[in-house]
Order: structure tokens, then sequence, then C-alpha cells
């Protein structure tokens, strides 16, 4: 039921905060990485970095054992028996980040 | 090796197909300053060049830039989605249309198909870096000519984060050259090529 195309609305609507979330923290994560690309002493970064992957972690278990996998490495926080990745939403089909 | 997420890095929901904004959107899918030629070129210079820090640093914005080249395909595809016949003649879609229906296919705004010569890898890494200090500015301008083209709010937020990541890399890109430059005799930077040179049998 999770994967289905008529999830109800306020369900979808919190899939989408969700995964607004992820976003986020990850992009702080893909911005921090090239910055310590050049600066890999900046320790301030490196605490930065560390604690918002901690919190993509999270997020990510929370969001795979919800709504099912981001990455096929998430498939094991599913909580739905059947292979979950397969039936994922397409990025490109608007709506979701 | 890449790891594939089922989600874009900003989202994009464009609730207006527009096939005129489609035609303009596409350069930077296939054309001259894209983002295929960014990643191509990042993923394809660092293999030679001797400091981890920088081939890193290729890498990481070369794989960022593969999740921009998956974003533009996003917006042209969501602008050309359910276009009827009339839209597809009346917005002048009509000679792509022929070519590949409404399928994605990188090529320039004019036409012209994706090609590897719009990027160097020169084996040189003051040039390679230097290419790509031009190269994230000339998509900087392709973006900035994007918004003044384009009205539709839906478009112009994933373009201006798309240009605002531009600027990122430059900046990147610059710490790069500099720490590379301190790296080299300051009398003169070109005595050799270290990605070349410094093999002793040369």
């Amino acid at each position: 039921m999770i994967y289905s195309d008529s999830m109800n609305i306020p369900n979808r609507s919190r899939q989408q905060h969700m995964l607004k979330e992820i976003s986020m923290v990850d992009f702080a994560i893909v911005e921090l990485t090239e910055y310590l690309d050049t600066h890999p002493d900046d320790e301030d970064a490196v605490s930065y970095i560390k604690q918002y992957m901690t919190i993509l972690r999270k997020l990510k278990e929370e969001y795979a054992s919800l709504y099912g996998p981001l990455t096929l490495y998430d498939s094991t926080f599913s909580t739905n028996k059947n292979w979950g990745w397969a039936k994922m939403p397409l990025p490109w089909e608007g709506g979701m980040c | 090796m890449w790891n594939y997420e089922k989600r874009l890095q900003f989202p994009i929901d464009i609730k207006t197909p527009n096939a005129e904004i489609a035609k303009i959107i596409i350069t930077q899918y296939g054309g001259p300053d894209g983002e295929l030629s960014a990643s191509m070129r990042y993923l394809s210079q660092r293999y030679t060049i001797p400091y981890k820090e920088v081939a890193g640093l290729l890498t990481d914005i070369g794989t960022e830039e593969l999740a921009h080249f998956e974003m533009i395909g996003a917006i042209v595809y969501q602008l050309t989605k359910n276009l009827s016949m009339e839209e597809i003649e009346k917005q002048g879609f009509s000679p792509y249309y022929v070519d590949h229906t409404l399928a994605l296919w990188p090529q320039a705004a004019g036409g012209i198909p994706f090609n590897a010569c719009e990027f160097q890898s020169k084996g040189d890494i003051i040039t390679d870096l230097t290419e790509d200090l031009a190269a994230e500015q000339k998509a900087r301008t392709t973006y900035d000519n994007i918004l003044r083209l384009v009205k539709d709010p839906d478009v112009c937020a994933p373009i201006r984060f798309l240009r605002a990541r531009e600027i990122v890399h430059f900046q990147r890109f610059g710490e790069a050259l500099r720490r590379v430059q301190e790296n080299l005799d300051p009398v003169n930077f070109y005595q050799y090529n270290p990605e070349f040179d410094t093999n002793p049998n040369r």
C-alpha cells in the first residue's frame, strides 16, 4: 500500500516533507564534502559534516521504514516484506525531491 | 563506482508544460556549457592528476554534475510531458519531435548534438583547472541568460539553485589551483608538467 500511486494526500505531503528534509541535510553534506576537499584541516567543518551524516542516516532509516528505500542500501531499513526498490516513485515525475 | 539515489538533488515540480522554454533549457543537458560536458570533463581529467585532494575534488564535483544533469533532464521532461500535437506545432517543437518524439537527447538549444569537443582533458593540471574555472563561469552565464528568458517560478527555482552551484564550484577550483601552485616552483609554475614530467624515464 505504501508504494501505491493512490497514496492519500496527508500521507503524501508528510512523505514530501521528509524527502525535503533529507535533501536539505544531504545538500549540506555535498557542500561540506567539496569544501573539505580544499580545506581538509578545518576541524569545524569536519565536526559539522559528521553531525549532518548522523542526522541523514537517521532520516533515511525512518524514511525507508515508512515509504521504502531511496538507495538500494536503504532496503534493509524497509519494513515492507516486498522488494521495495523497484517500486519506488521515479524522481523526475514531479512532486518529489 | 557510483550509488544511485531515487530522488533529485533539488525538487522539480513544473505544473505548466512549455515547449518553448524546454527548447532553451535543453542546452544545459547537452550543450557546450551544459551539465553533461561538466561531468565528463571533471571525471575524465582526474585520472592523471598527481594530487590526491584535487583528483578527489574533481570526482566529487563531477558526481554532483551528474545530479544536475538529471535535474535538467527532469525540467525538460516535465516541460514537454503531455503536450498536445497542436502545442508541439505552435510552440516550435516539431523539429525536435520528429527526431526524438518526447524523449530526452543531449543537444544544444540550436540543435547541435552533444560532442566531446565541448570540453578538454589536457593532461596538464594548470591548464585543466583553468578550463574548469572557465567552464563554471560559462555555465553561470548560461543560467543568467535562461533566467532572463524564463518567468515560470517552478522553473526558475531549480535554475537559480544550479546557478549558485556554478559559483561555489568556481570557488573550489580556484582553491585547488592555488594548492597546486603552492607545490610548484614559485618562480616558474610551468617549469615542468606534474602530470607528465615526474616519470624518471622521460
